[in-house]
């Protein structure tokens, strides 16, 4: 923490320095603060308004019950209790993490190897930077769309397995061929980006510890054990924090598949689709259950609360010489948060 | 920045490094990586240039086919794509504008005066990050139906046009990109804070507002569940929703559909490559240290 | 704990204070507020193209009034009304609402103008009689107007049956398939000799709607108590399982790429769905043009969907609004509908006209009110309650889950049981 919340550079003391100690509380020297902290201003008019105020009135919305239409009805705790008995709810905590899981693993891993042979490879290096990070840019809707006919019955993945001899499968209506469609969507979105940020890494280490480890007549694998991978070490935790942050934020993919069907809302067959932001917001804007979905938003921020707390632990436990600290992993995070 | 310069003569990872084979190697596995990173985009374009019948082919049509104007056409024809296009470009346009603006502001002002609270408001600010934007889903909705702005654009500018990472990312390169030097002459010549925010900072800023730029530019444009949620005007949608909406109302023409995706990628597309060359440094350099 | 109420009581006051802001002018509200028109929320295929053209320019006898349509996905409309009415902003003036789900506006009926006191009943006898009586709020307030009816068929491809070596003409096969069980006797006849070996059905969740429907009772009955455990679910349950366990449902989501594939190319041999469904089919599979034909459900004819539509209290000129229904839904514009989309009238008075009784070539020179003329006389007058489609979802779900994943049918209607008890009792149905 104290990277970030070390005081704005030493020298910003670069106002003129007031002649007497009393002078900030003279008219005048409040006056002089005013135009840093106007300047601050917007940011947390709009938290207020926009951020704070909402949050704080989904603590008392998840109190009632309420369709947004009628008149709201105080529950208690009543909304917490169906949540925690709701079988829908659960297996949606459980997709979202088993599609988190399918997807974050093999993603780090061809980032990573990605990003060793981008590093040794020195021609035409901006032009795979560009080409590994077009997905990452371009609409998630209109993607899905493009992976909802290659995962199709019929589709493409299917006439390629059918080309090689192989059965098809039901990638859109089997219990894994769901999660697995979704999760190679985003790993496809996703592995440029971290290879390019582990690139990044790969890039920062100091020559000398690849020469030192030559004089030690380390070869290329142990150079790669001892040198490379313990230097990686806290930018790849960094990749998989945002990756859980994010993966536990899973919406459009599975909301865009399975929309133009009768089972639409509720993430394919067998709701094996079905992720946590998709149930709340299938609970809050198709049935217009306000207070069910304020109850959810909470328990979602427990959720994400108790999985960033394990990654700092985690990352706190890699303290070395290199660590880029909690500043470069809220950057990262705001990054791929986006709004 | 620097990391980008890599220092010469350094041969980074022993991998691929050694004989003219392991080299090859490296570079055929590069290529099957841009080939997968690209090809749903090949794909777009040949489903959106073929008639719904072919997609289902077997075995499948592996090139474009001829009916491409044809399809994009027949979006034109069914949804108001530039209206969409418009919406889109507005949020996008307007919520860059604010947020650059509102962010260098706050991060100029925390990275170069003393104000009190400083650091309690510094500190906030981060604690905001870590709330994720899903939790106050419904009662953000609520709000914007209370304000009247459910429905209107605003509800998609106003609310982020100014954010947490933008003011501590700027912060960061203000601190280590503004020389005190040049303030302390613009006040020698009388200028107050605003003037110096003007002339001398945001010059200066103008790499980091590049990046910070593309960014909230990309983010605005590819929101999706929030626009879902809150534009209730059916008349006025963003592309991703009158995108997501084509999906639903005519799925038995695929053609139809992936040329209504198509056109909804390509300007985004444009607009990354131009700025891709500053912006994937920026984004690097901002992963490991400012 | 005093401080803990404060807050609560004072946040609940802000958002109270805020929310009254807006709600008050109800005129306000309207999608077309600042406009020349009505604005009109339906969805692909709910209403005629034609007519709503002609609405748009001005809708004939009414002065200066236009009503312009907007297109809403049909499985998001009644959500994105909601939605609207909970924003209080861009509520339409008029809108349709699908037939099963018109209950589910009851508890929210104040947001819906009562039709009567626009003058309703002067056009009462036009209409069919179940077909009004069902626009009306337990209240006695009358929220919807008729749309269209949905009776139902059995539509077969004639090729695929007779080279099986099935019946294959309407009346035979109506004749030979007068039960579902015989239904799925001629299917694994299909299965076994037809060309390409053809599945019965797309998917097993049609056959379990359509037999629920024969029945007049549901899932929720008219005392709000839960009967969706009983026999006459367990039947429709039971027979869709059957169908799959034999191997003849194609097993395939109906309105996705696949469907389509497999409505080209020959590979589902049926369709049991309502007259609506002619447009879609013909949209979906236009090289079968000819192959198809028409005929009497097993075990008899039921009502499938047909819409309603309704006025929302934001609607910027009721009278204007009423006049549009009125127009749009008279017994000559509901022939016209039913020409150009195979929207089913709900004013007799239209039955007899020679322009119901043109051939179809696309079911092979059939005229299709044959099938649907004495199956709209026929079907059952079904119960919706409020509280259905948070009763029957549940079912629909696990059904799909049987069919796509594998899962249990015993187990699976324990759990769909389990399911829709534990939502209604939420909802405060026993």
């Amino acid at each position: 923490m104290a990277t970030v919340l070390e005081p704005a550079g030493a020298p910003a003391a670069n106002e003129k320095p007031p002649a007497g100690r009393t002078r900030p509380t003279t008219p005048g020297g409040r006056r002089r603060h005013l135009p840093p902290l106007l300047a601050i201003s917007p940011f947390y008019v709009l938290f207020a308004v926009f951020g704070a105020f909402p949050i704080l009135f989904s603590v008392y919305l998840s109190f009632q019950d309420w369709d947004g239409i009628g008149d709201m009805r105080y529950v208690g705790f009543q909304q917490y209790g169906w949540l925690l008995r709701d079988s829908v709810f659960w297996h949606s905590v459980l997709n979202t993490f088993e599609i988190w899981f399918l997807s974050t693993v093999p993603m780090l891993f061809l980032a990573l190897v990605l990003a060793f042979l981008l590093h040794s490879q020195v021609r035409f290096a901006g032009a795979y930077r560009v080409a590994y990070f077009v997905p990452n840019v371009t609409s998630m809707v209109a993607m899905t769309v493009v992976f909802g006919s290659v995962f199709a019955q019929a589709g493409l993945a299917n006439s390629v397995l059918r080309a090689v001899g192989l059965d098809g499968v039901g990638w859109l209506s089997s219990e894994w061929g769901i999660k697995s469609s979704v999760s190679i969507m985003i790993i496809w979105r996703w592995v440029g980006y971290n290879a390019l940020i582990f690139l990044a890494g790969l890039q920062a280490i100091p020559t000398e510890h690849f020469e030192a480890a030559r004089v030690d007549g380390a070869n290329s694998r142990q150079t790669l054990f001892r040198v490379v991978l313990p230097q990686l070490r806290p930018v790849v935790l960094f990749a998989a924090v945002t990756s859980t942050i994010n993966g536990l934020q899973i919406f459009t993919e599975s909301q865009v598949l399975f929309q133009s069907t009768d089972v639409g809302t509720t993430g394919g067959p067998g709701q094996e689709g079905m992720t946590i932001v998709l149930y709340l917001w299938q609970k809050a804007f198709k049935e217009h259950q306000f207070g069910y979905g304020a109850a959810m938003g909470w328990v979602l921020f427990a959720i994400i609360a108790v999985f960033t707390v394990i990654n700092w632990r985690l990352v706190a436990g890699s303290d070395d010489d290199r660590r880029p600290g909690i500043a470069g992993l809220l950057r990262r995070k705001g990054a791929r948060n986006g709004r | 920045m620097a990391v980008e310069q890599r220092p010469p003569g350094n041969a980074g990872l022993a991998i691929g490094s050694g004989s003219r084979l392991s080299r090859c190697c490296v570079r055929a596995v590069l290529l099957l990586g841009v080939l997968v990173s690209l090809f749903p985009f090949y794909w777009l374009v040949v489903l959106a240039s073929g008639t719904t019948q072919d997609i289902y082919r077997y075995p499948p049509k592996l090139v474009p086919g001829p009916h491409l104007l044809d399809n994009m056409g027949r979006v034109l024809d069914t949804v108001d794509f530039f209206g969409s296009l418009f919406n889109t470009v507005v949020v996008a346009v307007l919520g860059t504008v604010l947020v650059l603006f509102f962010d260098s502001l706050a991060a100029f002002a925390f990275a170069k005066y003393e104000f009190p609270a400083k650091k309690f408001l510094f500190g906030m600010l981060l604690v905001t990050y870590m709330i994720p934007a899903q939790l106050s889903l419904v009662p953000q909705f609520v709000t914007m139906a209370a304000f009247g702005w459910a429905g209107s654009l605003k509800a998609l500018i106003i609310p982020g046009a100014a954010n947490a990472f933008g003011i501590f990312w700027m912060r960061q390169y203000a601190q280590n990109s503004l020389p005190d030097e040049l303030l302390d002459a613009g006040r020698i010549d009388g200028a107050g804070f605003f003037r110096l925010y003007w002339t001398v900072a945001l010059p200066l800023f103008r790499p980091a507002l590049a990046f910070l730029g593309i960014f909230t530019f990309i983010g605005l444009w590819n929101d999706y569940i929030w626009p879902l949620v809150v534009m209730i005007d059916p008349d006025r949608v963003t592309l991703q929703v009158a995108l997501a909406n084509l999906n639903v109302l005519y799925n038995t023409d695929y053609a139809l559909v992936m040329a209504g995706a198509l056109m909804s990628v390509i300007p985004l597309i444009v607009v990354f490559l131009i700025g891709a060359r500053h912006f994937l440094r920026d984004l690097a350099a901002g992963a490991m240290k400012m | 704990m005093s401080r803990r109420r404060f807050l609560g009581a004072s946040l609940g006051g802000a958002g109270a204070g805020l929310l009254g802001l807006t709600g008050c002018g109800s005129a306000e509200g309207s999608a077309s507020a600042g406009t020349d028109h009505l604005s009109l929320w339906y969805w692909k295929g709910s209403l005629s193209d034609k007519l709503l053209a002609t609405a748009r320019r001005g809708v004939p006898g009414v002065p200066v009034l236009k009503v312009r349509g907007s297109q809403i996905p049909d499985g998001d409309i009644d959500s994105k009304v909601r939605t609207s009415l909970a924003a209080r902003a861009y509520v339409p003036d008029v809108t349709v609402v699908n037939n099963d789900n018109l209950a589910t506006f009851f508890p929210d009926e104040n947001e819906f103008l009562d039709l009567r006191e626009l003058g309703a009943e002067s056009v009462r006898d036009q209409y069919l009689e179940w077909k009004w009586k069902a626009c009306f709020t337990p209240t006695g307030r009358m929220i919807g107007f008729p749309l269209d009816a949905g009776p139902t068929a059995l539509y077969y491809r004639r090729d695929l049956f007779r080279e099986a070596g099935l019946a294959h003409e309407p009346a035979d096969v109506a004749g030979e398939m007068p039960t579902w069980e015989k239904f799925i006797a001629a299917g694994r006849t299909l299965r076994a000799k037809g060309p390409g070996k053809p599945y019965l059905v797309s998917n097993i969740g049609n056959v379990f709607q359509q037999v629920l429907l024969q029945s007049t009772r549901q899932f929720v009955d008219a005392d709000n108590r839960f009967i969706g455990d009983q026999e006459h679910v367990r039947r429709a349950w039971d027979l869709s399982v059957d169908i799959l366990r034999q191997g003849l449902s194609a097993r395939i989501t109906d309105g996705t790429p696949d469907f389509n594939a497999a409505m080209s190319g020959g590979r589902i041999a049926t369709m049991t769905t309502a007259v609506w469904a002619i447009n879609g089919l013909k949209d979906t599979a236009p090289k079968t043009a000819g192959s198809w034909r028409l005929t009497t459900m097993p075990d008899g004819p039921a009502n499938y969907g047909g819409s309603y539509m309704t006025l929302t209290r934001y609607c910027r000129d009721p009278e204007a609004g009423f006049a549009f229904l009125k127009w749009l839904l008279s017994p000559a514009n509901q022939l016209k509908s039913y020409q150009e989309m195979a929207l089913f009238p709900t004013t007799p008075a239209a039955y007899a006209d020679p322009a119901m009784h043109r051939p179809d070539p696309f079911f092979g020179g059939q005229q299709p009110i044959d099938v649907f003329g004495p199956a709209a006389r026929k079907a059952p007058v079904v119960y919706f309650s409020p509280y259905e489609e948070s009763a029957n979802t549940p079912f629909f779900q696990e059904l799909t889950n049987v069919e796509m994943l594998g899962k249990n049918p015993d187990r699976a209607w324990r759990d769909a049981v389990r399911t829709a008890e534990t939502t209604l009792s939420r909802a405060g149905v026993s």
